[in-house]
């Protein structure tokens, strides 16, 4: 490359008599940029506390801890921050602990009368939030005596929303003398970064504006506005939110759902496959009861869905995983098709999540539970 | 890391203009342009991973060879038309080996009615690029038209992170001779409109073009699905998708030639308000105005020029051998360059087609249609280009082109009175708004000659560098910023 000619407008600036413009505009442009960022920022932390504020998180899991239940103006919040805070101020052991995806949200303790159950589900789980489960119950010795695991659509799918979750995940990973894929690669940046999201803010905003009452505990299990976590864990929908999911309305989404997924495919991951195995082998050999369970689809859904690619990576995964489990002797229940399990189609909230008569079938079929 | 994520937009992008600032004021442009290549390569390296070797490998092989070329071309040797050859056939060899080994497997499959696996091949990012900008180079210097550049303007040239992913197509006089030159403006002078031109780009990519495309998305996944639909739901569809991608890749556009701005380095123009064509020759004329450059100077006008030497025949003999033949084949190459795929294939024809009918219309003298009517002809080629362009496929392609015709049944997978707003809002900006450098016309942001300024009523909308322009750069900034809910990738990329 060549030397370049300073002109003298740049070399004026290199003497430093256009600096003192430099700093006004720039500074100006700066400062106009980051007000208008930091303030989406805090508005984001301060509409979202479930989310981003490990205080309030505490405060809600020292409700659930006491067996108290608790109203949210907006259930979408950090589930995985809020197990966390929750296994840690858990009084007593469960007796049984259930880990899935949303299919599994409204598997309540109603559905396990005597026993203590805990519904650690959280939304689009991996297989990354097996281990990291494993670990938070481990490290705060709450390992229960039966451990009921669903692995599914997301089991094996590259995902950052496990990230919440990686200390818990990498410690795992180390036990289980996996590879630990450092703190670069599991920090949960795209959570941080969604404070950025004007989006988001207004959306907050929204809920938050137009609630008639704000987020707090309460004793009883439902209620007209606000959806509820309850003290085992499980999702309650408001009387306003049950109104809006009616059997035409499943129906619509599973019909809807079915073409535009069921051609999603791809190949298993072995070493995930094999990370599961040693999972499971820990488990059996700290003395869990471990089952893995499948939740089923819509009737439609499944129809227009289970004879397609995605359909057949679907159940080619369950197979796999059912092939580990039989492997270790573990016990599988449920199935993704509907009519095994028995659920018709009035129990299904939508295409992908079972209302809980037909979660209450498959821990019917669980012997000794 | 691409330039709509915050990876980019909070670490790369401040790091690389305070460096650059800091060694121009310290050590002289030389010193910067050496740091922009560096970070041009930790750029594409963090894009592209490993595919940084094959950049690098492309370039040095192009530039060795190029030398051997000139100094052929010096001594008077033919040895420097086989090296010609000799390189451009390796150039299109490894583009075709990385974006195009499966579409001809699929097509030998489907010619011998057996199906053939298809190679694990990772296309690199923008391949079609930087193949096509050396090619030209090659060509330069086999034609004379190209100075001896040092290895490291070469670099520069081929791998400036503002458009090495996805253009512009710069050609290597244009840009070359920036890096020789002392820059126009000093730092403190470009940095602001730079960064504002960045703003609008990044705008119009985040906001509009990622806002309109959830809508234009719902119709081509679900043809992708079998799913049909009304003739207005296609077609409001199909419309989405086309200002989504004149958003997204001309929003791209803005952010590299801003990019390239704030550091001295003026860039081509790739847009120029192409849905305001008036003909199909206008449409390409300001659309992706780099890659019709360089089709038409190296390929279109070789391929008529050689047509046009034979012997004399008649008119009509004439235009089909100098002008149609051509023109079909350059649209053609140009619709694969786009995609391994029969959709761009016939993509490519339409256009073509369209281009020949235009110009025999000319040729014959027929009357100009009126203006309402030319544009509305032009932009039925448009939008039917952008379904094969956009479709999963060329089933799914004529499956959305049948329910524009009417052939379709009612769904409400992409219900158009959802993207209705959206259209009457981003059109009324393509038809009625100045475009991005008419705005910015008071700092010639291109290599191009400088757009002027556009009136709407009393008010002419343009940048100042004042305190008013500086907090509006900065609020469309912030809001832009504020919108990358998720990194969604740049259509052009995948060329």
């Amino acid at each position: 490359m060549t030397d370049a000619v300073r002109t003298p407008r740049a070399q004026a600036e290199i003497t430093g008599s256009a600096g003192g413009a430099l700093v006004r505009r720039v500074g100006l442009f700066a400062f106009v940029l980051m007000a208008g960022l930091i303030s989406v920022i805090v508005g984001n932390y301060r509409l979202d506390p479930f989310t981003y504020n490990r205080a309030a998180l505490a405060d809600m899991s020292a409700f659930l801890a006491a067996d108290m239940n608790y109203a949210l103006l907006d259930p979408n919040i950090d589930l995985r921050a809020l197990r966390r805070e929750h296994v840690r101020q858990m009084r007593t052991t469960p007796d049984v602990v259930v880990f899935g995806g949303s299919p599994w949200q409204h598997a309540s303790a109603a559905l396990l009368p005597g026993r203590k159950l805990f519904n650690a589900f959280v939304h689009n789980h991996t297989y990354e939030d097996l281990l990291a489960i494993t670990e938070l119950l481990r490290a705060n010795d709450r390992l229960p005596k039966t451990l009921v695991l669903s692995v599914r659509f997301h089991a094996f799918q590259q995902s950052t929303l496990w990230k919440e979750w990686a200390p818990e995940y990498r410690s795992m990973a180390r036990l289980l003398g996996l590879q630990d894929p450092g703190w670069f690669n599991t920090f949960a940046f795209d959570k941080w970064m969604n404070l950025l999201s004007l989006h988001r803010a207004m959306q907050k905003w929204a809920v938050y504006r137009r609630a008639p009452k704000a987020s707090g505990p309460v004793a009883a299990w439902s209620d007209p506005t606000r959806d509820i976590i309850g003290a085992e864990g499980a999702l309650y929908f408001s009387e306003e939110h049950d109104r809006l999911d009616t059997v035409e309305s499943a129906y619509k989404s599973a019909s809807t759902n079915a073409p535009l997924e069921r051609n999603r495919s791809q190949p298993l991951d072995a070493a995930k496959v094999d990370g599961l195995e040693r999972l499971l082998v820990y488990l059996k050999g700290r003395g869990v009861r471990v089952i893995l369970a499948q939740a089923p689809f819509h009737p439609y859904y499944w129809q227009g869905f289970s004879d397609y690619p995605g359909g057949a990576y679907l159940q080619r995964l369950v197979r796999e995983v059912n092939r580990v489990g039989e492997k270790l002797n573990i016990e599988s229940v449920g199935n993704l098709d509907p009519r095994i399990v028995g659920c018709g189609e009035a129990e299904f909230r939508d295409d992908k999540h079972p209302k809980p008569s037909c979660l209450g079938k498959i821990f019917a079929s669980i012997s000794n539970l | 890391m691409q330039f709509n994520t915050y990876q980019f937009l909070l670490v790369f992008l401040p790091s690389v203009l305070v460096g650059t600032l800091l060694l121009e004021r310290g050590g002289g442009r030389r010193h910067a342009l050496l740091f922009l290549t560096l970070a041009s390569l930790l750029f594409y390296w963090l894009l592209a991973g490993r595919g940084v070797f094959l950049l690098v490998a492309s370039i040095v092989g192009n530039y060795a060879v190029a030398r051997l070329i000139a100094g052929a071309r010096k001594s008077g040797s033919t040895a420097g038309s086989w090296l010609l050859y000799a390189a451009i056939a390796a150039n299109l060899a490894l583009l075709g080996y990385f974006k195009y080994s499966n579409f001809f497997l699929d097509a030998l499959g489907a010619a011998l009615a057996v199906s053939l696996p298809h190679l694990e091949i990772a296309l690199p990012v923008g391949i079609s690029f930087f193949t096509f900008s050396q090619i030209a180079y090659l060509v330069d210097v086999y034609t004379g038209e190209a100075d001896d550049y040092g290895v490291f303007d070469y670099l520069l040239f081929v791998s400036f992170f503002p458009y090495v992913t996805a253009g512009p197509i710069a050609y290597h006089r244009e840009i070359i001779s920036q890096f020789r030159a002392p820059a126009r403006e000093s730092f403190t002078d470009r940095l602001l409109p730079g960064l504002a031109l960045f703003a609008f780009g990044l705008f119009k990519k985040v906001v509009l073009a990622d806002g309109i495309a959830l809508h234009a998305d719902a119709l081509f996944n679900g043809a992708a699905h079998g799913t049909s639909f009304s003739a207005l739901d296609a077609w409001s569809g199909a419309v989405a998708y086309t200002l989504q991608l004149y958003f997204d890749f001309s929003g791209y556009s803005d952010m590299a030639l801003g990019i390239g701005y704030a550091f001295g380095i003026r860039l081509p123009l790739n847009f120029n308000s192409p849905y305001k064509a008036l003909d199909i020759a206008d449409f390409w004329r300001r659309w992706h105005m780099t890659l019709t450059r360089f089709f038409t100077n190296y390929v279109y006008l070789p391929l008529a020029v050689r047509a046009g030497r034979g012997p004399a025949v008649s008119a009509t003999q004439r235009f089909l051998r100098a002008v149609a033949g051509p023109v079909l084949v350059t649209f053609l190459l140009a619709g694969l360059w786009h995609g391994a795929g029969w959709n761009f294939v016939v993509f490519g024809l339409v256009h073509g087609i369209a281009l020949c009918i235009f110009y025999a219309w000319r040729k014959a003298l027929m009357p100009a249609l009126p203006r309402p009517l030319a544009w509305a002809a032009t932009m039925f080629v448009v939008v039917v280009g952008m379904v094969l362009f956009r479709a999963n496929d060329l089933t799914a392609a004529i499956s959305v082109l049948g329910d524009m015709a009417g052939f379709g049944t009612a769904s409400d997978a992409a219900p158009s009175y959802a993207v209705l707003p959206w259209i009457v809002v981003l059109g009324a900006i393509v038809l009625a708004a100045p475009n991005t450098q008419e705005i910015m016309h008071r700092f010639s942001v291109s290599t191009d000659d400088a757009a002027d300024h556009v009136r709407i009523g009393r008010f002419t909308l343009e940048w100042r560098e004042d305190t008013a322009g500086v907090v509006a750069a900065a609020m469309i900034l912030c809001v832009a910023m504020l919108s990358i809910t998720r990194a969604s990738q740049f259509l052009y990329y995948q060329f």
